[in-house]
């Protein structure tokens, strides 16, 4: 492995991050066009992605959410200031601090409800 | 102190992929690993293959890929990396025999920018004159000695190698930004297409890896910038 | 200028266009516009209703309405625009083999191509029997 530092680690988490969403957005799509078919067929989706495992894949895919819009965020400062570039890794730690403060909630939302044991029956 | 060296070793002639040696080398702690492979070479096994000329770090001919990260032997000391130290070939070009890579797919890259003054409009009597600010603006990318550690630190380069990588970028920015240049279009040309500056991810392994301290991502940054403003 | 190119991806790569300038460029304007839209999306369907509660009632109440009729377009839009150019990007740089990159392309693109008519079509062609 490459020792590159915060830049590195940066970008291919970005990377990592974007094609989990990617992935995600393909089952989220056929989810809810389910809905066409009429109440039975995306009823029973639902109820199979309301499964814990899925919570739990939910929680990643928010987390990889955020972290890619706040490094983006981060990307277009670098790209259309002059200064961005200069402190592209204070602007690093900054995308983990508006990570933390976002993720929160959904952590405790989503997260209190599988511990919760709730299935949504 | 006792140093143990382990090289990436590939001998075309044999071997069908590269393969790991250990030296055990004597070695002071102000030594280079340009010293630590001189007397493996010199002492050890003379079969050793690896480049280098001035030995001062401005010839650019020996980056290697030590401790994890692309830096030059010659301006490396023992010291600083400890007692086990890890040598490889630069990614992403051809391995010719051990530290040997093909550098050409670099050079071509080089080449593909026009890395000299474009200007055809008759030279004035005496010289084309350039106020200090107008050569401070181009003076990081002078310092480029095109040892190839920033292209070879990119994870874009590595894997397909058609990139045409932050040397050649640093360079294209060197004239660019030059008061006396007038071709700005043409190395706007090889730099915008699907090969050119828009692949740069912003990974900065460039901009760690320069041993004459080029902050490469900002110059990348600013020709992508200097691209854009013209074209809108 | 001279042709200096041997092979038909050599000149491809040495004729300019400003393609991908402009997809830079989208990637971008596409992004900031992405972060707002999802993080209101996440928001209102994970931290302000219970997510095991979301069933078709739910997902049919919802997409009725004109305002989320359109945000969801757009977030599916713009997000399958994003993600499929980030993708040739990733293809592009980790991918070797020119016959296996072209067919993966392929593959992808028909695939967010697809997605994009089936979302659409489930987005507006359908008022799941609410009005």
């Amino acid at each position: 492995m490459y020792r590159g530092s915060e830049g590195q680690w940066a970008f291919y988490l970005h990377r990592i991050s974007g094609i989990g969403i990617l992935v995600f957005l393909v089952l989220h799509v056929l989810n809810i066009a389910s809905a066409m078919w009429g109440p039975e067929v995306s009823n029973a989706f639902m109820k199979f992605y309301h499964q814990p495992v899925f919570q739990l894949g939910l929680l990643v895919l928010i987390a990889g959410v955020l972290y890619h819009g706040f490094n983006g965020l981060r990307i277009i400062l670098m790209d259309f200031t002059t200064w961005g570039v200069r402190y592209q890794r204070q602007l690093w730690y900054g995308v983990w601090v508006l990570f933390v403060v976002f993720y929160l909630p959904f952590l405790v939302k989503i997260g209190g409800g599988i511990l919760g044991g709730s299935h949504g029956d | 102190m006792q140093v143990t060296l382990k090289i990436l070793r590939f001998d075309p002639a044999k071997d069908k992929k590269p393969r790991w040696e250990t030296y055990q080398v004597e070695a002071e702690p102000t030594d280079r690993v340009l010293d630590l492979l001189h007397k493996v070479k010199w002492y050890q096994d003379g079969s050793l293959a690896f480049r280098r000329s001035c030995g001062h770090g401005i010839c650019g001919s020996d980056a290697m890929l030590i401790n994890g990260k692309n830096r030059l032997a010659c301006k490396t000391l023992v010291k600083d990396l400890g007692s086990v130290i890890t040598v490889e070939p630069i990614r992403g070009l051809p391995v010719e025999k051990d530290l040997i890579v093909d550098m050409e797919p670099f050079f071509a890259a080089y080449r593909a920018v026009k890395p000299y003054l474009i200007n055809d409009e008759p030279p004035p009597q005496r010289e084309r004159l350039q106020s200090p600010e107008e050569r401070a603006r181009f003076d990081q990318g002078t310092k480029c000695i095109l040892c190839a550690s920033c292209t070879t630190s990119c994870p874009v380069f590595w894997v397909n190698g058609t990139y045409i990588g932050p040397a050649a970028i640093v360079q294209a920015h060197r004239f660019i930004f030059d008061s006396r240049d007038r071709g700005k279009r043409e190395r706007f040309k090889a730099l915008g297409s699907g090969s050119g500056v828009w692949r740069c991810r912003t990974a900065y392994n460039c901009t760690e890896a320069c041993p004459r301290e080029i902050p490469v991502t900002q110059l990348i940054e600013e020709v992508k910038r200097a691209i854009l403003f013209d074209s809108f | 200028m001279a042709i200096k190119s041997k092979r038909y991806q050599e000149a491809r790569l040495e004729a300019s266009t400003n393609l991908e300038l402009y997809w830079w460029v989208f990637m971008r304007v596409s992004g900031v516009v992405l972060v707002f839209l999802l993080i209101g999306h996440m928001w209102m369907n994970a931290v302000l209703v219970d997510l095991n509660s979301i069933d078709y009632d739910y997902v049919a109440k919802r997409l009725s309405q004109t305002t989320w009729k359109v945000y969801d377009w757009l977030i599916l839009a713009l997000a399958l625009l994003h993600g499929g150019n980030g993708l040739r990007y990733v293809l592009d740089d980790w991918v070797r083999d020119p016959a296996k990159r072209f067919w993966t392309k392929v593959v992808i693109y028909s695939l967010l191509a697809f997605l994009f008519f089936l979302g659409s079509l489930s987005l507006f062609n359908y008022d799941y029997g609410v009005n």
